[in-house]
This record gives C-alpha cells, structure tokens and sequence, in this order.
C-alpha cells in the first residue's frame, strides 16, 4: 500500500461488503471434523503434502513430455516458435486455468522435459496477462453500482494494462537480444551444479533431496503407464500432471489463506500509510504467503470497489503481487536435478526477471509508471457508461485476440 | 464623515488579517491531517475484517453470467440500462435473486 489516498469521498458500505461479512475463511479440512490446534497442524501438514505433490507433478510432465517426444522436443512446438503464437498460449491456457502459478509450473516442467527456452519465455510472459483476467471478472461482481464499478473494474485493469505494457516493452526485446534469456541463463547456471559456488551447492543439495523424495511417486506414475505406446504415455503422464498442479494449486491456496491471513493482516497493516515501494513489497510478502497473485489481486476489488483504497494505492500492490507470484515456479523447478534442473531453473528465472524487470522500468520511469494508471481511469470511466466497453475489454484481451493470432498463424 | 484610522490601528488590522489567515490555513491543514487519519483509520478497519474479504476474493461466476446477459440485451437493443441501476450481476441476476427469495 503505498501514501494515503487523496480524499475522495467517504467511504460507504456497500453490499459487497455487506456480503463479505456473511462469508468466513474455512479450511477444506473442516469437513472432515477437525478443529482447533489439531487442524492447524493438519493444515500445514496439507501444505507441505501439496507442495511435496506440485513438484512431483510438474517433474511428471517434465519425465512425460520427454516421453511423448523422444528427441523431437523442438519439433512439437514448432507451432509456438511465433513468440506471439506461444504469447497467446499462455495468455489463453492461464485464463482457462484461472492460475498463472499452473501455467509457470508447467511450463517449467516441460522446458526441463526439453521444449526450448525461446518458447517458454512469449508463454511465461503470457501467464502475467492471463492471470489478470481473475480479478477482471470480480469486478464485474460490482456492475449494480456505477461508481463502484468504476473504481473497481478500474482498479482490476491496472493491473491489466501494467502487464499489457511490460510484454509490449520486453516481448521486443526478448525478440532483439535475448535479454531474458540471457539473464537467466547466467542465473541458472549460477545457482545449479557443482562448480558454481555456494549458491549452486545449496540449490543443488535441496535439488538432490526434494529430487529423491519426489522420484519415487514420479516414477510409479510413469511404470503404471508403461503399457502405453510412448506418445500416448507421455500424454497421458501431462494430462495428469496438470491435472494434479490444478489440483493442489486450488487446495493450497484454500489452506494459505486459513493459515495465513492474521500475517497478511499485519504485513497489510504496516504498508498502509508508507510510499509505493512498500506497496510493492507488501504485494509480493502477502502473495508468496498465499500463493497466488489472482488471490491478492482479487482481494483489492472490493476494497478499491466501495472507496476505501484508492488506485494508486491498489497500484503498487499489484504490481508486488506479480513478483510474489514467481516463487511457485522456483519451488516447482527444485523438482529437478543435473541438466534438466538447469532448464527447469531457467525457466522460473525467467518468469521472476521479467516481473523484476519490469517492476523496475515501469515504476522506475515516472512517465511510464502514470501508463497504466490513466488507461485503468480512462477504461473505468468508459465502462461505468457503457457496459458494453467491460464486456469488449474481457472478451477481446483475454479471447478474442488470442485466439484470432492463433488461428490466424496456424492458417498462413 | 468618519474619520480616517490611524496608522497604528491600521496596522492592528493588518496583523489580525494576518492571524486569520494563518488561522485558515492551519485549519485547513487540521482538516487535511484529520481527513488522512479517518481514511487511514477506514483502511485499518477494512483490514480488520481481511479473512472476511479473502473469503469472497474468488469470481462470482453467476454475477459474470448476469453481467454479460446485460450486455447482450444492450446489444439487441432492448434497452440500454446504465451501470448502476441493476442488481448484482444485472437484472436477469436480480431476478434470479428474488426467485431464490
């Protein structure tokens, strides 16, 4: 949360809010009659169960892409190397999804499976902007009152327009140089072997042990599908990799934010009053603690809605959320071990720079920091009138133009 | 005729100007400070209730239902209501709501 706002109006209940009071945070684990202190522990033990199985999983789809493609990883995704084509993807899959945090740790398992990087990096930059659909739709919860609306879709496109900028800056870029790339490349290498330094001891060490906790379970996956003619046993193997990360991403969640919301609260309550970097800081801290940027960002909606946070207090906030979220995928990579560690690392160091990249530059550059600002206003003043600006925005952004690139380059 | 104030009585003036103006301005400075701490103040109390608004951070997935069968029937042109003057989700939603009732 970044300074105080600039008085608007007096805050005013609103049935959002009126609702929100009705609801209360419940652990799945309620259902099975556990209370008190033995479903706290049961709750973290859920947590450390989910995680354990994320970074099976995605060491699933990785083992099963490498099974589908034998030596022809390169040649499967030859329909993504058009990075707006693989852009598009992972704009279209993390919307589906509804969790860019399942996109990320995917793509994180199929690069170590051998999808080349260049694919990868259009995908990860396409999970930021599907991502923000999330809290799009939330907003939309708030159409039955006009200035509602409008701070509230408002303050769900900030978040839209700032990851639409930092592709449109850095997609280029990418295309040009390499930077990410690069960058990563470096820090993958840095952080993994044995002749890296200290850093690359310990990522290797908890590489090597969460690698030999996890083999077991990933291997019996990949024999109980060894009937199976090889494509279709890696097919298979990723259909349910990704069953299972959509899975325990859901649950996870569920169980952080039981856990987790009294340290929210207090992260929150610290930032209030403190400029924009705190925002950002607060944004990042609340979402690795919950483990889902569509989570933080969703919960502004309804504060922004009804008056009592102002945009360019929700700014900064979301734009932490984007670096927090980074963190699954650099827990999903450590599921790997030797080379393909390396690539599964590559791959979430991608994800993590382009957010810290563009965290920089676009907060950095004043000029380029007030961008997404005015294109949230001007949206939330546009759409309050006419619905029909809301309704183009959400289709367009988030299905339309994806699929029309896609089909569009799969014709010519 | 009145007669012209005296130089020292003009000055007296000049300085209560003075001090009201100082006077407004503190005042205003007052208002501003104290406008800052109920915003703060509202901020801290939303975040009081934080695991009531991470319950409901989540996508109403019938509101969106009822919000684009608004746009549809904007678009077919029966009727262009304005934001604002629907129930949650639009009018189908409200509908729904009272049928639920």
């Amino acid at each position: 949360m970044s300074e105080t706002k600039a008085p608007e109006r007096e805050p005013e209940p609103t049935d959002v809010r009126q609702q929100a009071r009705s609801v209360t945070l419940r652990s799945p684990l309620e259902r099975l009659g556990l209370r008190g202190r033995t479903l706290d522990v049961a709750n973290w033990v859920s947590v450390a169960a989910s995680i354990y199985l994320l970074i099976t999983a995605v060491n699933i789809i990785g083992s099963g892409f490498k099974t589908a493609t034998g030596d022809s990883a390169d040649g499967v995704f030859a329909f993504a190397s058009n990075p707006f084509v693989a852009l598009m993807i992972g704009v279209l899959f993390t919307a589906l999804t509804q969790s860019s945090s399942t996109t990320t740790s995917v793509t994180v398992g199929l690069v170590a499976g051998g999808m080349p990087i260049q694919i990868a990096i259009p995908m990860l930059m396409g999970a930021n902007i599907g991502t923000t659909l999330t809290n799009t739709l939330v907003s939309l919860g708030m159409a039955r009152d006009r200035e509602n609306f409008r701070r509230a879709f408002s303050a769900a496109t900030v978040h839209d327009f700032f990851n639409l900028l930092a592709v449109l800056i850095f997609l280029p870029l990418e295309m040009a140089f390499g930077l990410l790339q690069r960058t990563s490349a470096v820090m993958a290498e840095w952080s993994s072997g044995t002749d890296g330094g200290v850093v690359a001891t310990v990522f290797t060490g908890i590489g090597t042990v969460v690698g030999a906790v996890t083999k077991p379970l990933s291997d019996l996956v990949k024999d109980s599908t060894d009937s199976l003619p090889d494509l279709w046993q890696g097919i298979v193997m990723i259909v349910l990799g990704i069953s299972l990360i959509l899975w325990v991403i859901n649950l996870v969640g569920r169980l952080l934010k039981v856990l987790m919301v009294g340290r929210a609260a207090a992260v929150l309550h610290t930032a209030i009053g403190r400029g924009p970097v705190t925002g950002i800081g607060s944004g990042a801290v609340v979402t690795v603690m919950v483990q889902s940027s569509s989570t933080t960002t969703s919960l502004m909606i309804p504060l922004a809605g009804s008056g009592v946070f102002s945009l360019r207090q929700i700014y900064p906030f979301t734009v932490g959320a984007n670096i927090g979220t980074t963190i699954t995928a650099l827990i999903a990579a450590f599921g790997f071990t030797g080379v393909e560690a390396e690539a599964a690392l590559q791959a979430a160091y991608v994800h993590m720079m382009f957010n810290v990249y563009a965290t920089l530059l676009i907060f950095g550059l004043p000029f380029l920091r007030v961008l997404p600002v005015r294109g949230a206003e001007w949206l939330g003043r546009v759409a309050s009138v006419n619905k029909l600006w809301a309704a183009a925005w959400v289709l367009g952004v988030f299905v339309a133009i994806p699929l029309t690139l896609i089909f569009v380059t799969a014709v010519l | 005729m009145t007669e012209a104030p005296s130089p020292g009585l003009r000055e007296h003036e000049r300085e209560l100007a003075a001090i009201l103006d100082e006077a407004e301005q503190r005042i205003g400075e007052l208002r501003l400070e104290l406008s800052r701490r109920e915003d703060l103040s509202a901020q801290h109390a939303e975040l009081d209730r934080l695991d009531e608004h991470l319950a409901t951070a989540r996508v109403s997935w019938s509101e969106v239902r009822g919000f684009f069968d608004d746009v549809l029937h904007q678009l077919r042109g029966r009727g262009n209501p304005p934001a604002g003057d629907e129930a949650p989700g639009g009018l189908r939603a409200a509908g729904r709501e009272h049928d639920d009732a």
